[in-house]
């Protein structure tokens, strides 16, 4: 597909319809993947109105609201807060927020600036970070790379805190270019050296960024070709300014919430690009672009990223209407290597293929297991795939298999995966089970081990 | 593994659920003699004598029975898929055995039960003795349990039971770690097969000799114990000593300062000790569990009679309890003796630094010295933590703290004058970067110096505005110095010096947890239990409230925790104790 015919809208027709598959697939990259309610309510909207009620959100819920403001007070959540209760906060707003495209974006921007509690040690700038970057998630690019220059997390996470006149030191100035706005080869060391020093004399006072004119270096600067007595604020400008900086968030971006599998070139890019500078680093415009096109809805697009931790294990959550702690699952997701608020570097998780290895796996397959099986203690019967079942209405084991296929994966699987679902059905009629258990037991027992079973697919790795 | 670990749960909780009978409480002696003595490895045994009595003291305190109403977690634990299954389970043994769970203990298990523990590697063999006083349910519950584990086993894709025969005793097994066998009323569960054999040879012959009764340790543990316990155990920790990193233990322990003024009495008195005895027994209100060793104490070492006084003076002074108090500790720790005989108690090198730190404190004390204020200090300390409601400031702290208070006896009036002025000097300092400013102000005939933080000084390192929790302040009552966090507390404490609510003990380190104060203190600052309960449980902010104002109402119920150690002249004794509040019964049904 060309470039201007890729990025096109993308209209359901007999030969591509709009189906459930491409509302689960839509779900699970504007969300953590949907609902039953969700599902069927995509299918009968179609397309349009589906992407604009992702994009929207719902309506802003008051009680969601409140308890996450409660629970971000100082006295809920002081400073000295461990990495697990910060990633539980936000895994909670992640969960029950009606605006889960936003959350998304959110940490879609928690991995492009990554920082890490780590170093940072301070629970209330970690919690700060979050809420810029949940603020500008769908705006102006422009307007948060400001803001991140100066956020008392990023300051300490990059040692902008510790840049003196005289002894700047390069590491904002580094990963600015390298990370955040230009990526390798669009930059010179030359021009991190100059830019360094136009990060000098920035502090951190009452919780809030401080400048002390005493410690910047007020001296003239050359970074990438414009003279001149810079500040912090003019080297973002600077960066912006260049043609590479959209393409790069644009590469991101794509990486994100397209497909991981093959780079595209930067021509088959160069329209995204350009439209992001058109709309003035509008990140919601161009996401929406993406979102409506026809090649979002391509092979090309369809199952090719692999499930984040995040994405695998909210997904579940969402999918089963589950009520779990958050705290219990931020201690998995760190088994699983993703604990929120803690990136293993400034780079960033390295997502895609290297979230999944045999260690990981398994714990990703135990973990579906201890959420649906009710019998962990951690999640207790708050995640019950029987439970769901009967609220749906559905009875007997083939509405139980066909639930949790359309649920999980919309159906869309190998016939072999299929069959062993079935099989199962069958063959644990045949098994032998303790006297004490009551018919009740062994039907519930027998559908919980579908879902769990559904969820060992291996689709559903895949978002 | 985790198949076998849940079927080794289910099988000890259906056995302790099955097997707590009293109906004849049986000799400890009995049982020991069931029991063949391990060849060589190092043992624990626990015996429960009267299995029906654990239970039904349990669900006659009146905390666990407010607990089950009051508290929804509790009622949700309980509600979960495993716990069902095990109600569901003791209701299949009541109806195939007809007979309700109470009855059907005092038959399977009113003989007691004992669980004997072998410690070494490889994995070391344990055994499991249920005995019974009707041979015919003994039986029948038998045969139901194995019917039960066979089928989760399959169930779970594990193994199925075998049966073979020893001594013409039946013995069935389930893979390589569970066997299982009943001779006449008693009920034999081991995790080795050798082991279960030399345990049916053992009941058929029944050689006291070779058994657990004929080695002194565990009938003497019982005797030291006494009375009529719930449990009981005995720790063979003669063989454990002989262990290399045990000795190095010891050891090292004697040359680090740290440990020696924090617990090298007891690492004492478990160096010295043969076993160790531990017990639990109800009493009214509430449980008390303690561990004893048996060691004298005047064989205690060299130098570690600053931990203990002499015979004729107390071990510790009165815990200090003032209103909302949240934990409270009284401890004998003579400083004065150490500093005196630090050349033996002290390995070289450490104290050539405490030499040199006291060298360079000394240089910022008006007329006077380290080495002098430990000298004329007192044996006996005492701390505090209080909730408190009163603010200190107009700036609320980010985080709120419990007051915190320390009471040192001292030697003498000579005492007083020295800490005064080593305190006074010492805050001038410490207060310069923080812009303290000093109150004098006389309460009750006593003189309170208190300092204050500067409300508008920005302080870099205190990101949560801890300091605004405190208003650091002393005084002297008697020959006692009171150093607190909030003059309110330091006002209490001087009411309680002249007039003690607690008395003083023959015990030398004592601890007391009191959990009104907890649940005032809760009460008082909800927010991180309130949030705690919504990551956790993943409730409403509203559900959540609702919980943590139940918690807040059952812990207040719960009255105190006590932990204190004593060395008697024939024994060191760790004793612990929680005592219920008089309130909660009128809670429990």
């Amino acid at each position: 597909m060309k470039p201007d015919q890729a990025w096109q809208p993308y209209t359901p027709s007999a030969e591509n319809p709009w189906d459930l598959a491409k509302v689960g697939h839509l779900y699970r990259r504007a969300g953590f993947g949907p609902t039953m309610a969700e599902l069927e309510r995509g299918l009968a909207d179609g397309p349009e109105k589906t992407i604009q009620r992702l994009l929207t959100g719902q309506p802003a819920d008051p009680d969601f609201e409140a308890a996450s403001e409660f629970m971000a007070d100082e006295r809920s959540l002081p400073a000295g807060s461990d990495a697990t209760q910060l990633a539980a906060w936000w895994l909670a707003r992640i969960l029950h927020n009606p605006h889960p495209f936003r959350e998304k974006l959110a940490l879609f921007w928690h991995n492009h600036f990554a920082t890490s509690l780590a170093k940072v040690r301070n629970a209330r700038f970690m919690l700060g970070q979050y809420r810029l970057l949940y603020e500008h998630a769908l705006g102006d690019f422009r307007q948060l790379l400001k803001a991140i220059t100066t956020d008392p997390a990023m300051m300490i996470w990059l040692d902008t805190v510790t840049s003196r006149k005289g002894q700047p030191n390069e590491n904002y100035a580094r990963e600015l270019m390298e990370l955040f706005s230009l990526g390798i080869g669009h930059y010179t060391e030359t021009d991190i050296r100059e830019a360094a020093r136009a990060f000098t004399g920035y502090t951190i006072r009452d919780g809030v960024a401080h400048f002390d004119p005493k410690q910047h270096d007020a001296g003239e600067k050359t970074v990438l070709g414009q003279t001149g007595r810079w500040k912090a604020e003019d080297i973002v400008r600077i960066c912006l300014e260049q043609p590479a900086c959209p393409r790069f968030i644009v590469g991101k971006l794509y990486r994100a919430f397209v497909s991981e599998a093959e780079p595209p070139t930067p021509e088959f890019l160069e329209p995204l690009a350009q439209l992001y500078r058109r709309c003035g680093f509008n990140t919601a415009t161009v996401i929406e672009t993406i979102f409506r096109s026809q090649w979002f809805f391509s092979p090309a697009a369809y199952r090719q990223r692999i499930k984040s931790p995040v994405e695998f294990v909210v997904g579940i959550v969402r999918g089963l209407e589950g009520r779990v702690g958050t705290l219990p699952l931020a201690d998995a997701l760190a088994a699983l290597g993703q604990l929120l608020f803690s990136p293993p570097s400034v780079k960033g998780w390295d997502g895609g293929p290297a979230w999944l290895n045999a260690q990981t796996l398994l714990y990703r397959q135990n973990l579906a297991l201890a959420i649906t099986s009710t019998e962990d203690s951690r999640f207790g019967r708050r995640c019950d795939p029987a439970a769901l079942l009967q609220k749906h209405l559905r009875n007997g084991d083939a509405e139980a298999i066909d639930f949790f296929l359309t649920l999980f994966l919309q159906n869309d699987l190998p016939a072999e995966s299929l069959q062993k679902l079935r099989d199962y059905a069958v063959s644990s009629r045949q098994h032998r089970f303790p006297k004490y258990w009551t018919e009740s037991d062994i039907r519930e027992h027998r559908w919980r081990t579908l879902a769990y079973l559904t969820l060992t697919i291996p689709e559903f790795q895949l978002a | 593994m985790r198949r076998w670990l849940r079927l080794g749960i289910l099988l000890t909780a259906t056995s302790l659920i099955v097997a707590a009978g009293d109906a004849t409480a049986a000799d400890s002696a009995d049982l020991l003699a069931m029991i063949p003595a391990p060849d060589s490895a190092a043992a624990l045994l626990i015996v429960v004598e009267k299995p029906r009595s654990v239970l039904e003291t349990t669900q006659a305190v009146a905390a666990y029975q407010s607990a089950l109403q009051s508290l929804p977690a509790v009622r949700e634990a309980l509600d979960a898929t495993p716990v069902r299954r095990l109600k569901r389970l003791l209701r299949f043994f009541e109806s195939e055995l007809q007979a309700e769970w109470p009855v059907l203990v005092d038959k399977v298990a009113g003989g007691g039960l004992a669980l004997l523990l072998a410690v070494g590697p490889n994995p070391p063999p344990s055994l499991l003795i249920i005995h019974g006083t009707d041979e015919a349910c003994v039986r029948n519950f038998q045969q139901r349990a194995l019917l039960i584990l066979d089928e989760e086993s399959t169930r779970q894709g594990g193994p199925s039971l075998t049966r073979q025969q020893h001594l013409a005793v039946e013995v069935a097994s389930l893979g390589n770690d569970f066997h299982s066998s009943r001779v006449g009323r008693t009920l034999l569960i081991s995790n080795q097969r050798s082991f279960l054999n030399q345990a049916i040879s053992h009941l058929q012959t029944a050689d006291r000799k070779q058994s657990l009764a004929g080695r002194s340790g565990p009938a003497e543990a019982r005797t030291l114990l006494g009375g009529n316990p719930l449990a009981w155990l005995w720790f063979d920790f003669a063989r454990i000593k002989q262990e290399k990193p045990v000795q190095d233990f010891f050891a090292n322990s004697r040359k680090d300062l740290f440990q020696t003024l924090v617990a090298g009495a007891t690492i004492d008195a478990l160096r010295r000790a043969e076993y160790i005895a531990a017990s639990l027994d109800a009493i009214p209100g509430g449980y008390s569990a303690k561990l004893q060793l048996p060691v004298r104490r005047a064989d205690l070492a060299e130098g570690l009679t600053l931990h203990v006084p002499s015979a004729d003076k107390p071990g510790s002074l009165p815990l200090l309890l003032p209103k909302q108090v949240i934990y409270s500790q009284s401890f004998h720790l003579d400083l004065g003796d150490l500093w005196r005989k630090r050349e033996t108690i002290i390995n070289p090198q450490q104290r050539r630094q405490i030499e040199e730190g006291a060298k360079q404190v000394t240089r910022v004390l008006p007329n006077t010295s380290v080495a002098e204020l430990l000298e004329h200090s007192g044996p006996y300390h005492r701390f505090v933590l209080a909730h408190r409601v009163e603010k200190l400031y107009s700036r609320e702290p980010g985080q709120p703290l419990p007051a915190g208070a320390y009471v040192m006896s001292g030697c003498g009036e000579k005492f007083g004058k020295i800490a005064d002025a080593g305190l006074r000097a010492a805050a001038l300092l410490a207060g310069l970067p923080y812009g303290l400013t000093m109150h004098e102000e006389q309460y009750d005939g006593t003189t309170i110096v208190s300092y204050r933080f500067s409300e508008s000084k920005p302080i870099p390192d205190d990101p949560e505005q801890l300091r605004f929790n405190a208003a650091p302040c002393f005084a002297m009552v008697a020959d006692s110095l009171i150093v607190a966090s909030h003059p309110g507390l330091l006002k209490d404490l001087i009411g309680e010096l002249r007039s003690p609510r607690d008395q003083q003990s023959p015990a030398v380190w004592r601890n007391r947890l009191d959990a009104a104060g907890v649940a005032a203190s809760v009460r008082s600052y909800p927010q991180q239990t309130i949030t705690t309960t919504i990551l956790s449980d993943g409730v409403s902010l509203s559900e959540a409230r609702r919980r943590v104002d139940a918690l807040v109402e059952w812990i207040q119920t719960l009255g105190h925790f006590e932990i204190q150690s004593d060395h008697e002249p024939e024994t060191f004794k760790l004793q612990f104790r929680w005592i219920s509040s008089p309130a909660a019964a009128k809670v429990a049904p």
